[in-house]
C-alpha cells in the first residue's frame, strides 16, 4: 500500500477499526513515520475519552479483581524466571522443557523453544553458561535489551541476551566493560538467535558498566565508535 | 512486599508490573476498573463476555508491560486500547455487533448512584462534545469504537465507499480532539503541529 494510503489508516488504527492485515500493515509504517506516530499519540487521547464516554456502567462484580490478580500470579509461577532458564539450559532438561510446555500450552510453547536454543548454546559457550548460573552471582538487568549481566564473586562477567537481532550485513556486536573511562573490548558476537550467552573476557569490578555497540565486522575497534545499543551498569 | 502503590503514577505501576509486581497490576485494576468494564459492557453488551475482555485486557498488561514506551502514550490509553481491543475482538468473534442507534441501546441501571462523580463529569463532556459533530462522523466513530466494526464492514453497511468512511473517522475524530480540548480551559495551548507530550 502507498504511505498516504497507511498515512490515512491512523484514526481507523486508533479505533481498532482495521481488520489483522490492514493492522499489521499499518504498524510496519508506524515504524518509519515520525508523523504518524505524534498524531497517534494525540488521537489515542481522543480515544481514550471515547472509553470515559461510556462509562454508564456498573462496577464490575467485584469476584473479578481477584481472578485476574489470581491468574498473573499463576502465569507468573509458570514463566519460569530467567535465573532457573539458564540452570535448565546448563543442565540439558529437555524432559523439564517438554513438561513444561505440556502443562502450560501455548503461553510456553515459546518458551520450550527458547529452553530448545539455549541448550545449543550451551555447546558453544559452557563457560558463559558457568557464569550465568552462579547462584552467588550478581544479577543486573540490561538496559535497552531483554537479559541480564551476571558477575561472579571473582569478578568474571557474562551476558544472557534473548531476542536480540542479528546485527546488520557488515557489522558485528561488540560488548565493552567500561571503568574510568577506559573501554576494554569483551567479546564480539553475531544476534540473531534467541538466546545468546557471552562469556566477558576481562574481569568486570564493581562501578564497572557493561556496554554492546555496533562496530565494523572486519576487526575489533580500538574504542567504542557509537552510542551503546544496551547495556547494565554494576 | 506491601507497599502504599497510590501516590504513584499509571505510567510507574506500569514499570512495576514489568517487573511482575502483583500489587502494581492491582493498584492498575483499582484505577481502570470500573471504565475498562464500563467500556467493554457498552461494546459487548453481555455481563459475562465484558468481564472476559476486562480479564483479558489486563492479563495483556501484564505480559507485554516490558514492552510499553511512555514516550508513547499515557499509560491509560494504553491500558485502555487493550481492553478496548481484547472487547473489539470478543465481538467479532461472538458477531455480537449491533446496528441500531447506540443511545437506544444503553440502558438506564439502578446503581447510578454508585457512579464516581468525575466518572460521570467525563461521560458527559464526552457525549456532549460526540453530539456536536456531524451526524455521519458521529455514526462513524461510534460504530467503529462502540460497535466493534472494521472500516470495511462499515462501508459495506453504510453502502459508502471506504476512503468515505476513512475520512469521516479522520474528520470526526479530529474535531472531537479539538471539542475536548476547548472544554478543557487548562489545554488550550493545543495547537496543530507536532505533539510535544
Amino acid at each position: 500500500m502507498d504511505p498516504r494510503t497507511l498515512h490515512e489508516l491512523t484514526a481507523a488504527y486508533v479505533l481498532n477499526a482495521l481488520d489483522e492485515r490492514e493492522a499489521g500493515e499499518y504498524e510496519e509504517h508506524l515504524a518509519r513515520c515520525e508523523q504518524c506516530r505524534e498524531e497517534l499519540a494525540a488521537l489515542g487521547r481522543v480515544t481514550e475519552a471515547l472509553a470515559y464516554g461510556s462509562a454508564d456502567a456498573p462496577p464490575p462484580p467485584s469476584q473479578l479483581r481477584g481472578r485476574i490478580l489470581g491468574q498473573a500470579r499463576d502465569e507468573r509461577s509458570k514463566m519460569i524466571p530467567m535465573r532457573s532458564r539458564w540452570t535448565l539450559a546448563a543442565a540439558g532438561l529437555a524432559a523439564a522443557a517438554a513438561c513444561a510446555a505440556i502443562a502450560l500450552g501455548a503461553w510456553a510453547a515459546t518458551l520450550h523453544g527458547k529452553l530448545q536454543h539455549e541448550r545449543a548454546a550451551q555447546g558453544n559457550d559452557a563457560a558463559a553458561l558457568s557464569v550465568l548460573t552462579d547462584s552467588q552471582g550478581k544479577r543486573y538487568d540490561l538496559q535497552g535489551a531483554r537479559g541480564e549481566l551476571v558477575v561472579t564473586r571473582t569478578g568474571e562477567g557474562a551476558l544472557g541476551i534473548q531476542g536480540l537481532g542479528p546485527a546488520p550485513a557488515g557489522k558485528t556486536y561488540e560488548a565493552w566493560v567500561i571503568e574510568h573511562g577506559k573501554a576494554t573490548s569483551a567479546a564480539l558476537f553475531h544476534g540473531g538467535e534467541d538466546v545468546i550467552a557471552i562469556r566477558l573476557a576481562p574481569p568486570v569490578p564493581l562501578g564497572a558498566y557493561v556496554a554492546v555497540t555496533r562496530e565494523d565486522a572486519n576487526g575489533r575497534a580500538p574504542a567504542p565508535s557509537g552510542p551503546a545499543v544496551f547495556g547494565a551498569q554494576t | 512486599m506491601r507497599r502504599d502503590l497510590a501516590h504513584l503514577s499509571d505510567e510507574a505501576l506500569v514499570a512495576l508490573v514489568a517487573r511482575g509486581e502483583e500489587t502494581a497490576l492491582a493498584e492498575l485494576y483499582d484505577r481502570y476498573a470500573r471504565i475498562s468494564y464500563g467500556l467493554a459492557r457498552r461494546i459487548l453488551r453481555d455481563e459475562a463476555l465484558a468481564e472476559d475482555a476486562v480479564q483479558e485486557g489486563f492479563m495483556s498488561v501484564w505480559r507485554t508491560a516490558s514492552r510499553f514506551l511512555p514516550e508513547r502514550a499515557k499509560a491509560s490509553t494504553w491500558l485502555l486500547t487493550l481492553v478496548h481491543r481484547r472487547a473489539v475482538d470478543l465481538v467479532r468473534r461472538e458477531d455480537r455487533r449491533r446496528t441500531e442507534p447506540i443511545e437506544a441501546a444503553i440502558e438506564a441501571h439502578v446503581e447510578a448512584a454508585h457512579d464516581v462523580a468525575w466518572l460521570r463529569f467525563e461521560r458527559e463532556r464526552v457525549q456532549s462534545a460526540l453530539r456536536q459533530l456531524p451526524d455521519n462522523q458521529r455514526e462513524a466513530l461510534e460504530l467503529a469504537y462502540y460497535g466493534g466494526f472494521t472500516q470495511s464492514e462499515l462501508a459495506d453497511r453504510l453502502g459508502e465507499p471506504l476512503g468515505t468512511i476513512k475520512s469521516r473517522m479522520f474528520t470526526g475524530l479530529g474535531r472531537l480532539r479539538e471539542l475536548l480540548t476547548e472544554q478543557e480551559p487548562e489545554r488550550t495551548e493545543w495547537t496543530p503541529g507536532p505533539s510535544t507530550s
